[in-house]
């Protein structure tokens, strides 16, 4: 059952203190898993399927060989203690860490057969097909209305200004905004409350049809009632995207997802069914972290 | 060996050991009360003692009581640390304890009543032979040490031990239909018996029943380490 379960090999460095899970009571599964990413790492129907991605910040190694699938209209949640390359992870799979300078990425992460990574892929087509809501709401300081429109126009994805119109307030209304604003579509964006200001981010990701959005911690700035909108839309949105939250609330990845990533020191530690991860999960560190057992 | 605290504690915040930690210490108090309740009551069967079946009755509601406290622990833990992992399991695990030690101690109560019955006015009637007994006091110190020991796992949360006593179970079952066929002699013998012969198959079928907890009890344990729910086989085949 557990080689069965342990379905590709990672590569949990020998620096891991795996000493608690050895002194464990009652361990769940053997966690004799030194080297080994537990859990199933690949879908049937990968969206975006990853094998042997690093980066590397100078001499620092903050991913290591991460190998996971994301699953067509899944959200995939991935947890993990500040600093474990959860989100530097996530940002690999738009090629967002391009930006940050003397950050290297290796390794394969394969979208429509073609590898992300390679020589001549163009970015900004990437970000529309992979985009990307942040932490904090970040609308541009312009007009609701252009905040939506403004991705659809660069790309060419409207002809005219009726097409963009239609762009702009499906978009909203996926978003779960419309009803808030459509009357005051010309009002600025930065008007908008945070929650409604983190939906506007979210109609604006999807304004340029994407097919995987990427959550960076997005409810951490939220209260609870927008929390559990955007949660809401998030379930929403699965039926049509493939969707990757990083998030730092436990209860919100046993919510929102399907599959949950647990990532520790770089390394991807387990990835399994969120109802797994959180009632039965199979390696010890896992566990020591969600029970806030953790450090 | 491992104990429990080895399993319930170990937080960042300390107060969630201490929280689960009480929890498991009300279930060991709730069980030992239980457990006297048991004990109590076969003791009142051995020596027909009204006495002390009685307090066994006047008892009953302390383990009730203290189903309702632990109840309201376990939702108030559940509301403020959303428990998940092992901890979840802990709480699913305490929580259904909690019911099947309550029941335990109506079984208790079952039996005493049923020595109320049998030797509460014993000068007017007459008394049950030793034979007729005798099925039902071995049964009882079957159970009542299944039941020890059901409990002791949640001192020690072995789940090898709790494997053990699950299979011990049929032992029980199987002295139950057993009883019931000698017991059926009884009434053939002489009819005047039938009175005896159903409290003592009424008493029968309570041990039965306190054996079925101490399983229960059990199978939490295997749960609660592992993850593993191995109640009910044919139904999860079937399932499959």
């Amino acid at each position: 059952m557990e080689s069965q379960a342990i379905s590709m090999k990672g590569n949990l460095d020998e620096q891991h203190d795996l000493s608690r899970a050895r002194a464990a009571p009652a361990p769940t599964v053997s966690r004799e898993t030194r080297g080994q990413t537990v859990g199933e790492l690949r879908s049937q129907s990968a969206r975006m399927r990853c094998t042997g991605v690093n980066v590397f910040y100078g001499e620092k190694h903050a991913v290591k060989n991460v190998n996971i699938d994301l699953g067509n209209n899944e959200v995939l949640a991935m947890i993990g203690p500040s600093g474990c390359g959860k989100t530097t992870f996530l940002r690999c799979l738009n090629r967002m860490n391009d930006t940050v300078s003397g950050c290297r990425v290796t390794g394969e992460i394969v979208m429509d057969g073609k590898d992300i990574n390679a020589r001549g892929v163009d970015v900004v087509p990437l970000r529309a097909q992979v985009s990307m809501v942040f932490q904090k709401p970040n609308p541009f300081p312009k007009s609701i209305w252009e905040n939506v429109a403004f991705g659809p126009r660069i790309h060419g994805l409207a002809q005219n200004k009726v097409e963009l119109d239609e762009i702009v307030v499906n978009s909203l209304q996926r978003a779960g905004l419309w009803n808030e604003v459509k009357d005051r579509l010309h009002e600025p964006g930065t008007g908008l409350s945070g929650g409604q200001q983190q939906r506007l981010c979210i109609a604006r990701s999807i304004a340029v049809h994407p097919e995987v959005i990427l959550m960076d911690e997005p409810c951490s700035a939220l209260d609870p009632i927008a929390t559990a909108r955007i949660e809401e839309l998030i379930d929403e949105l699965r039926e049509n995207y493939t969707i990757c939250i990083v998030t730092h609330s436990m209860q919100q990845a046993a919510r929102v997802s399907q599959r949950t990533a647990y990532f520790h020191l770089g390394d991807l530690i387990e990835v399994g069914d969120t109802k797994q991860i959180f009632t039965r999960p199979q390696h010890q560190l896992t566990e020591d972290y969600i029970t806030g057992r953790f450090g | 060996m491992s104990t429990s605290a080895d399993y319930l504690e170990g937080h960042t915040v300390r107060r969630f050991d201490g929280d689960l930690t009480n929890l498991n210490l009300m279930v060991l108090e709730m069980g030992g009360l239980a457990v006297e309740q048991c004990r109590d009551a076969l003791a009142a069967l051995n020596a027909g003692d009204v006495v002390l079946a009685a307090r066994v009755l006047e008892r009953e509601d302390q383990v009730d009581a203290l189903e309702l406290e632990l109840d309201e622990n376990i939702w108030w833990l559940v509301g403020k640390r959303a428990p998940v992992g092992r901890d979840l399991r802990v709480v699913v695990a305490v929580s259904k304890a909690v019911t099947d030690l309550e029941r335990v101690g109506d079984e208790a109560a079952r039996i005493a009543r049923s020595v109320k019955a049998i030797y509460g006015d014993a000068r007017e009637r007459r008394r049950p032979g030793d034979k007729l007994l005798r099925d039902v006091q071995s049964m009882g110190r079957i159970a009542l040490k299944v039941l020890e020991e059901a409990l002791a796992l949640y001192d020690n949360f072995d789940a090898d031990k709790a494997r053990a006593l699950i299979e011990r179970d049929r032992e029980l079952d199987e002295e139950f239909a057993a009883s019931l066929r000698r017991v059926s002699t009884f009434l053939l013998e002489d009819a005047r018996n039938v009175g005896h012969v159903v409290e003592v198959v009424m008493m029968a079928k309570a041990l039965e029943r306190i054996g079925d907890h101490a399983r229960n009890l059990a199978e939490y344990v295997v749960y609660l380490i592992g993850g593993t729910d191995i109640r009910h086989p044919h139904a999860r085949a079937q399932a499959q």
